[in-house]
């Protein structure tokens, strides 16, 4: 356990490092993040609502999914599948840990300074420029917290997946792409899944997308209350189990291939 | 015998540096194609990632019916001749690709291409062409034809004829962007990624009209980086909108005029660019 | 007219104090804090059609950055030069169509492309008439041996391999003058021969004039007559091998693993120095004798395995010349 505690702690040193990269991203964040709101309150117009969010409330969303964005990868990310091509998945397979976790204490390290160095600035930028509609209560605020951290889970469980599909595929970047490009958008980060006509809203809830961006945002909003937090959780909880277990399985008889065939 | 006049000479030397660019060109492709499949997914995949954009457009439409006082069909007439634009310049891009060139510098391949006998920024244009653009390209005409069919602008014969050259423009002005972004890697060595806040946040900024920003923002892309002209203003003349800023009446026209002259002179901060690096050295 | 002349060259070169971190990137950009440091210092040479020319000295002695000059990639501070009758720095791509240019640590061929395209399209680039571009090709691939990688990916190469490519590749369009920036770096000794032999022949036969940076002494031994010394970017010796020989006159060490057991390994014009079963060491060079004629003798003699040259350290040598204030 404290290896992996260890591991994370290296992987978010490493990513405080890249300093120029995190101001860079921080000033793009930033800048779409305002882009999107003004999209909004154009489309708003005159409106008070759309789909049970409020003008402030979806301005708030812009600047929420820009502060949590990087923290849960929605863009996804190839390094797992790196070292595959590499050949180096080999030799990290034969260390004394387990690979599943390795990979995750590392994830949830850097992407624990991405909320810190990122996310934090964009919410304050945010306070201040624009009203803003804030979690509810002491309650609202905890539950905000942990589907944010069953948001990484999931966003990690899923983009394991995809790159540990690198062990059958030559071309898994080309199908991690479009992967990627569609949880993105089934996410919510583009547009809230609330907005979506209902046939769509139904498909994104077949998904484990939601629960990486949607789910979190709308607890923040208030959007989502009482029972239905709970139980947004446990959607969001039971996603995160069945992504690990796929992840694990698929890890498994990946490794299996691996040792026949030599890599 | 004596010597062809001057005229007659160059003549040849353009045509072998047509022929030159299509080689270099070709030889990229071949390369890429070799990997069919790869090749298809990244090409799919990329005309899927630029349509989310378009995707988020629809689900948005789907709760207004005009967004700013544009309809969908209008916005989307807007976002294809962006889209459009931007393709078009990443088809012609080469290595002015901020990541890809800040890699060139350290790797010492550009001061391979200093070492050929040919411009340094016909080299750039040919040494980087990655397939995948084209699903861009593909992505945006798709875009710019649904806009021209749900906008149903009044077509002249003089908007038909206009409608290449701004795209034309629109092209010249993003791969100015992109050439400028490309100079900055001489002086910093990294890739600069806020650049990316002008080449892909300036798609994404354009995709709508220019009057949902504040007015500073506007004042600033059509006075001080007129990215107006690349598809807001002409779009004005297109679709027979009215013109928020009061400018006169030949301004729409001006788009060739601007994108051709920001163009120019990002050549000329390359070439600045290209003077500092060869007095500094690597 | 000589071909290469070089009159009070300077370049300086201006290192910032790089501060660290974010606070450090504020202070860099107010305070710019550097130190000079003179590359090239005053140097001036000529050089005729036809020659071969070493340009020795140690690492980070200038070598490189003249070289950077005279092809036309670096401006300098001060001076002048005038190659093949331009100024490189100002007429950057003509200049380049007339020179040929051999980096030894980088390529100058297409990194994901096979060697013969990468030729197909230099031959394109530098507008070689097809008629002598495949006569040249032929050529060199006799003389290089290119035949076995001709369809290779360059990135799949081997050093030696690549050597030969980048040779074949730089002298494709006829250039009458070439820059070497020391392309037997690396190299074992079998592929250092076969490139010395090359570069003697086109120098021999073409009359192409040849600068050879190095700091390899088996180069220069082999191929240069004249040898230019360059240190901490001062020029300090400008002439005849034999000169700089005499001057250094110091002895080398030749290591020998013999295919046979010998009783007596004597040999003429040598010192047998140390001996461990078939492995035996021998000083040479006071006398002028050359490591390949030692070589040459001692194959005559013996069943070689295999052998190795222990090189004078050049840093010494330079000292020495510096010391004894050479200058021409």
């Amino acid at each position: 356990m404290r290896l992996y505690f260890e591991l994370a702690k290296k992987a978010a040193q490493r990513q405080l490092a890249y300093r120029q990269a995190n101001l860079a991203g921080l000033l793009t964040n930033l800048f779409f993040g305002a882009l999107r709101a003004y999209v909004l309150i154009a489309l708003y117009g005159l409106r008070p609502e759309i789909a049970g969010y409020t003008l402030t409330a979806a301005i708030t969303y812009t600047g929420l999914t820009q502060a949590i964005l990087r923290a849960v990868q929605i863009f996804g990310w190839q390094d797992l599948m790196k070292t595959v091509r590499s050949g180096d998945i080999a030799s990290d397979l034969a260390k004394p840990f387990d690979y599943y976790f390795f990979w995750l204490a590392q994830d949830l390290g850097a992407n624990v300074v991405h909320l810190i160095v990122r996310g934090i600035p964009i919410m304050w930028v945010y306070a201040v420029a624009t009203p803003m509609v804030w979690p509810s209560d002491a309650n609202a605020a905890l539950a905000f917290a942990f589907s944010l951290l069953l948001a990484m889970l999931v966003s990690f469980a899923w983009r394991f997946c995809v790159n540990i599909t690198a062990l059958w595929s030559a071309d898994a970047l080309g199908f991690a792409r479009l992967g990627y490009t569609l949880a993105m958008f089934l996410s919510g980060f583009l547009v809230p899944v609330a907005f979506f006509p209902s046939w769509l809203k139904t498909l994104a809830a077949w998904t484990p997308f939601p629960a990486m961006i949607e789910t979190p945002v709308q607890i923040w909003l208030g959007i989502l209350s009482g029972p239905a937090v709970t139980a947004a959780l446990i959607q969001q909880a039971f996603w995160a189990g069945v992504m690990m277990l796929l992840g694990r399985l698929m890890l498994a008889a990946g490794t299996r291939k691996l040792v026949i065939q030599g890599g | 015998m004596e010597s062809p006049p001057a005229a007659i000479r160059l003549k040849p030397e353009r045509a072998a540096y047509l022929r030159l660019y299509l080689r270099l060109i070709s030889i990229r492709i071949r390369s890429q194609m070799q990997y069919r499949l790869s090749f298809l997914l990244d090409v799919v995949g990329n005309f899927l990632s630029n349509f989310t954009d378009l995707a988020a457009l629809m689900v948005m439409f789907t709760q207004a019916r005009s967004l700013g006082g544009w309809s969908f069909g209008e916005i989307a007439f807007l976002y294809g001749l962006s889209s459009a634009s931007f393709a078009l310049h990443e088809l012609f891009q080469g290595a002015f690709d901020n990541d890809v060139f800040a890699s060139y510098i350290q790797r010492g391949l550009f001061d391979q291409m200093l070492i050929r006998p040919l411009p340094t920024l016909f080299q750039m244009m040919t040494e980087y062409f990655v397939l995948r653009r084209l699903g861009r390209m593909t992505q945006g005409l798709i875009a710019l034809g649904l806009g021209v069919a749900l906008a149903q602008p009044h077509w002249t014969f003089a908007k038909l004829l206009y409608l290449p050259v701004v795209i034309a423009g629109g092209g010249m002005f993003f791969l100015a962007i992109s050439i400028v972004g490309c100079t900055l890697c001489f002086w910093t060595v990294q890739s600069t990624e806020v650049v990316n806040i002008f080449t892909y946040g300036g798609t994404t900024m354009l995709q709508y009209p220019l009057t949902i920003y504040q007015e500073w923002m506007q004042k600033f892309f059509v006075y001080v980086l007129p990215m107006a002209f690349i598809n807001y203003l002409p779009t004005l003349y297109f679709l027979d909108k009215p013109d928020p800023f009061h400018l006169p009446a030949f301004v729409p026209f001006l788009a060739p005029v601007v994108c051709v002259a920001v163009f120019l002179l990002s050549l000329r901060i390359w070439q600045f660019g290209v003077a500092h690096y060869t007095s500094t050295g690597s | 007219m000589p071909i290469i002349t070089v009159r009070h060259l300077h370049k300086d070169f201006q290192l910032f104090k790089h501060h660290r971190g974010l606070l450090g990137a504020f202070r860099n950009l107010f305070t710019r804090e550097f130190r000079t440091v003179n590359a090239v210092n005053d140097v001036s040479f000529s050089i005729e059609r036809g020659e071969l020319v070493g340009y020795l000295g140690p690492n980070g002695a200038g070598k490189s950055t003249t070289l950077k000059m005279l092809t036309g990639i670096l401006v300098p501070t001060r001076g002048e030069a005038c190659v093949n009758g331009r100024v490189p720095w100002k007429e950057r791509a003509a200049h380049a169509h007339d020179i040929g240019v051999v980096f030894g640590q980088r390529t100058n061929l297409w990194w994901d492309l096979p060697v013969i395209e990468s030729f197909d399209l230099l031959h394109y680039i530098y507008r070689v008439p097809d008629q002598r571009y495949y006569q040249n090709l032929l050529r060199f691939q006799d003389l290089l041996g290119l035949g076995e990688f001709l369809h290779t990916p360059v990135r799949s190469l081997s050093l030696g391999q690549r050597m030969r490519a980048d040779l074949a590749a730089a002298l494709l369009h006829d250039p009458k003058l070439v820059f070497l920036d020391e392309p037997t770096i690396g190299l074992d000794v079998v592929a250092k021969e076969r490139i010395r032999q090359f570069i003697q022949s086109i120098n021999r036969e073409r009359g192409v004039t040849v600068i050879l940076t190095t700091h390899d002494l088996g180069d220069v031994e082999k191929l240069c007559e004249r040898v230019m010394m360059i240190d901490r970017g001062r020029l300090l010796f400008d002439g005849p091998l034999s000169t700089l020989r005499e001057r250094f006159g110091g002895e080398r060490e030749l290591v020998v693993d013999l295919a046979d057991d010998y009783d007596d390994v004597t040999v003429d014009g040598a010192t047998v120095v140390a001996r461990e079963g078939r492995r035996v060491t021998y000083r040479f060079g006071a006398n002028g004798l050359t490591a390949s004629d030692l070589i040459a003798r001692l194959s005559g003699r013996f069943r070689i395995g295999d052998l190795s040259v222990r090189e004078p350290e050049i840093e010494a040598t330079v000292r020495r010349i510096y010391e004894e204030r050479l200058l021409d």
